[in-house]
């Protein structure tokens, strides 16, 4: 297992530099000067020059990058070309709300994903099991911007509520408050992964209880309840966990609709701003760190198949 | 509860009538005698500001919501939404409102002398002492060598925003001694004082110039606010400056409200629910249909704020078939302004001439525009088309810029299907090719295009709109997107910015040369647009908003709120 997982990190720099140089490169073809779009069309000649000098796009493609990579190896992951602001800075005052946004769907997503599919398998076609059914199609059809429009406009004008806008309430300062701001975001983004958890759920549990020892583990006079958690979910977990595990990559490296729509200055919204004013050191920085966290996360999904199902070894 | 709040609102309101009448027969005239009283010591007197519901209330924070998110807070440099706060936080020598041009705003500067065309002397008020601060920055009064530190740093800095004015115009400027600074100009320019009072070229206390680093992420002035939190992508509050030198219609020092709030809130919803539950103050409709949704006096009030830009059509003359002034006049006779006022604005629109009509001084009168320069006449177009030698009309490629969203209270994709329709009436085929706003402003940068649907950059004074027809362009070096060449537009626009001592006399410059460049069938064609409706609720009393100044209204700090 020892040497599975170095050779994974070892694969996984070789990926993340071939990703750095892509990013690097696909941002310098893509037409569009970013001292142009800073300053605007009226800029005149001079001072297009001078912005264009002052982000160091005039040096050679290779020192842009060497200059660049340095930065990252030694820690220093630049600064904004739009804002002049540190980009670490930046993602440590946003990580926070990232990181509470997702903990919260991935507690909703398996909570509501997994509990739904076990009851819709377990009372496999009675009207639960088919009412379970249809709020999953309903949550894997619903666009989550529809949805998040309707979250925060429905309550305002049924009752003139309306979650905190525009400002992080932080938890230790008001928990309530900060619920009220980050639980509409996160139910909204929970409900189409936990409709898929759901449907993964039920389908490999009725795979599990049909198979030879969950009749074993009945014919010995097991109880249903234990014989459902703990011999058929262990064993039907591990497709509605890489949906969990992608799922986590995905918000981890923020979620661009949602953080913008409720406000929450996280890293998607980062993403999607730098992305618009072609903030070249922030778009390349982040790139790389989805692209950390992707390789991380499906290297530790590697490791949770083999603790999930002893039959998995990794050589 | 809150129509509880609002009936008690109208009950006191009627109840206090005549008291209200009183109060503003009162501060009418005491803006007659301080205007009269200004007059002795300065060419233009500053009115005082509307009074309004009074007596005011101190307390509360202002809180606003902005879609743009900040760059930085250096006050010459940056491009984006901190700039609207700078007149909040330092201060302006003096300001000339674009939209009421005889109205100046004396700040920093309490005079203003003009001996000839091309000086400018301006004597600083005493008493303008700097924000308490953290910085390190004593809290002094600000005098005339700051003036002179600032627009060394402007003229110096190639990355400020009013470098150009500095550079092009600014001949010689010194402190003479701690209250009189002197600008001269190049040559006589009509627009001097208004780069003098931008947004852009407000005034810091010269200590905090020598720390650009530090300037990016704060500041502290003579202003009524000084800068408190400023957090990347999330937001800035402004602190009550104590030291404010200004005083309110009640005597009190200004500001009245503790603080401002500003929140980027870049989804349209979430500021629509942020304003409908009052945690922001304002909020700007998408268009007419929502305004008529919203709307409720009860409520609500609403005030028109000019947009600085709006969507014109661009013919590049560098190339067949514009080059020829028939074809030209054939896209003019084509275009139905109506229609875009029906269909894209619902009918809350203006026509466009060259200068657009939020300048209601400056712009051509609507009935000319519609009886002379903005005619539609698909039969004449054909004509016109068949004359320089396309009998079968033309087919022409357009690009513009597919994702700039709103402009002149439009969007561009509401702009695009009339655009084809109308012009299509004339014989005018257009093919069109959507760009992201990188590619569009690369392309056009280049004057790579046929035709372009643009988002004009921002005007806020004639001089941009007319300095399209020229040689120089709107960027001044002979690079922007558009070039008309023409030595008689060329020459009348000269003519108009050398105008610096009579408005009256600029007004009439600037409507004779919009009729010259219209004879010479120009390539620009602005379409109409609307102006910016803002609603504001009704507990923001004595908003400097309503007074119709465009961006001059940012530096006046008498509002408050009725909590």
């Amino acid at each position: 297992m020892q040497a599975f997982i170095i050779r994974r990190l070892l694969a996984g720099v070789v990926i993340l530099f071939f990703l750095s140089i892509a990013v690097f490169l696909v941002l310098r073809v893509a037409p569009g000067d970013p001292a142009l779009l800073r300053l605007g069309p009226q800029a005149t000649a001079e001072q297009v020059a001078a912005e264009r000098e002052r982000l160091g796009l005039n040096d050679p493609l290779v020192v842009q990058y060497s200059r660049w990579m340095k930065g990252i190896l030694t820690g220093d992951l630049g600064v904004s070309n739009f804002s002049g602001e540190s980009v670490a800075r930046s993602i440590r005052n946003r990580l926070p709300n990232t990181l509470e946004l997702l903990i919260m769907t991935l507690v909703l997503t398996t909570v509501i994903g997994i509990t739904a599919g076990v009851i819709s398998a377990v009372w496999r076609d009675t009207p639960l099991d088919y009412a379970v059914r249809v709020v999953a199609v309903l949550g894997l059809s619903v666009p989550a911007l529809w949805l998040a429009t309707l979250v925060l406009l429905v309550p305002l004008q049924v009752w003139g509520y309306a979650p905190p806008i525009g400002r992080v309430v932080h938890f230790f300062d008001d928990p309530w408050g900060n619920l009220r701001q980050f639980l509409p975001a996160a139910v909204v983004l929970a409900l189409g992964p936990a409709a898929a958890i759901m449907r993964l759920t039920r389908s490999s549990l009725l795979e599990v209880l049909r198979q030879d020892y969950i009749r074993t583990a009945r014919a010995k006079g097991l109880g249903e309840r234990l014989v459902i958690a703990r011999h058929a979910l262990r064993n039907a977990m591990i497709p509605p966990l890489t949906v969990l595990a992608l799922q986590f990559s995905a918000l981890l490296g923020g979620s661009v609709i949602i953080e913008q729509i409720f406000t929450l200055p996280g890293i998607g919204q980062y993403f999607f701003q730098a992305i618009f004013v072609k903030d070249f050191t922030v778009v390349q920085t982040l790139t790389l760190y989805t692209g950390v966290v992707v390789v991380l996360t499906i290297l530790a999904l590697d490791i949770a198949y083999a603790w999930l199902d002893p039959r998995i070894r990794y050589r | 509860m809150a129509s509880e709040y609002w009936q008690r609102f109208w009950r006191r309101r009627l109840g206090r009538r005549a008291f209200l009448r009183a109060t503003a027969l009162g501060a009418g005239a005491t803006a007659l005698v301080g205007a009269l009283a200004c007059r002795e010591e300065s060419p233009q007197a500053t009115p005082a500001p509307q009074a309004e519901e009074g007596p005011p209330k101190r307390g509360g924070r202002s809180r606003y919501a902005t879609f743009a998110t900040f760059d930085q807070l250096d006050l010459h440099v940056s491009v984006a939404t901190a700039a609207s706060y700078f007149p909040r936080v330092y201060n302006t020598l003096v300001s000339q409102s674009q939209q009421k041009p005889d109205f100046f705003y004396y700040d920093l500067a309490e005079t203003l002398e003009q001996p000839d065309a091309v000086t400018y002397i301006f004597r600083i008020r005493p008493g303008i002492r700097v924000a308490p601060n953290g910085l390190g920055v004593p809290e002094r009064e600000l005098d005339a060598q700051d003036a002179y530190a600032n627009w060394e740093r402007i003229k110096n800095e190639p990355r400020a925003l009013v470098s150009r004015f500095a550079k092009q115009f600014l001949a010689f400027h010194a402190a003479q001694d701690a209250r009189t600074y002197v600008m001269r100009t190049t040559e006589p320019y009509a627009w001097a004082l208004y780069n003098v009072g931008l947004m852009y070229s407000t005034i810091a206390p010269r200590e905090l110039l020598t720390n650009p680093d530090r300037l990016r992420t704060s500041g502290v002035g003579g202003g009524p606010f000084s800068f408190g939190r400023f957090v990347e992508g999330e937001g800035l509050s402004l602190e009550r400056n104590p030291n404010y030198y200004r005083k309110g219609q009640d005597g009190q020092p200004l500001p009245y409200v503790d603080g401002i709030d500003v929140l980027y809130i870049p989804d349209r919803a979430a500021r629509l629910a942020g304003f409908q539950s009052r945690q922001i103050e304002s909020y700007t409709v998408a268009n007419k249909r929502e305004l008529d949704e919203l709307m409720d006096p009860g409520k609500y009030y609403l005030v028109k704020e000019p947009y600085f830009n709006f969507m014109s059509v661009i013919m590049n003359v560098d190339r067949p078939p514009f080059n020829d002034g028939r074809v030209r006049r054939a896209v003019a006779r084509s275009i139905n302004h109506q229609q875009f006022i029906n269909v894209v604005h619902l009918g809350d629109a203006q026509l466009n001439g060259i200068v657009h009509h939020d300048l209601p001084d400056f712009a051509l009168p609507e009935d000319e525009l519609k009886g002379r320069y903005l005619v539609y006449n698909p039969q004449e177009a054909r004509q016109l088309l068949a004359a320089a030698g396309y009998p079968g009309g033309i087919k022409t490629k357009m690009v513009y810029p597919a994702e700039s969203g709103a402009t002149g209270g439009g969007d561009v994709a509401q702009y695009v299907p009339v655009l084809i329709e109308t012009l299509r009436s004339g014989g005018i085929e257009l093919e069109l090719e959507p760009l992201d706003i990188g590619r569009y402003i690369d392309r056009v940068r280049r004057r790579d295009y046929d035709t372009a649907l643009s988002l004009n950059p921002q005007y806020e004074t004639p001089e941009g709109p007319l300095d399209w027809h020229t040689s120089w362009g709107y960027a001044g070096d002979g690079l922007s997107f558009h070039i008309f060449r023409d030595p008689e537009v060329d020459a009348a626009v000269r003519r108009v910015k050398r105008i610096t001592q009579s408005v009256q006399e600029l007004v009439q410059a600037v409507r004779d040369a919009q009729r010259l460049i219209y004879s010479k069938d120009p390539s620009v064609i602005p379409l109409p647009s609307s102006s910016s409706n803002n609603l504001w609720w009704n507990f923001v009393r004595n908003n400097p908003a309503r007074l119709g100044l465009g961006r001059t209204y940012l530096f006046l700090a008498e509002w408050w709120l009725d909590l």
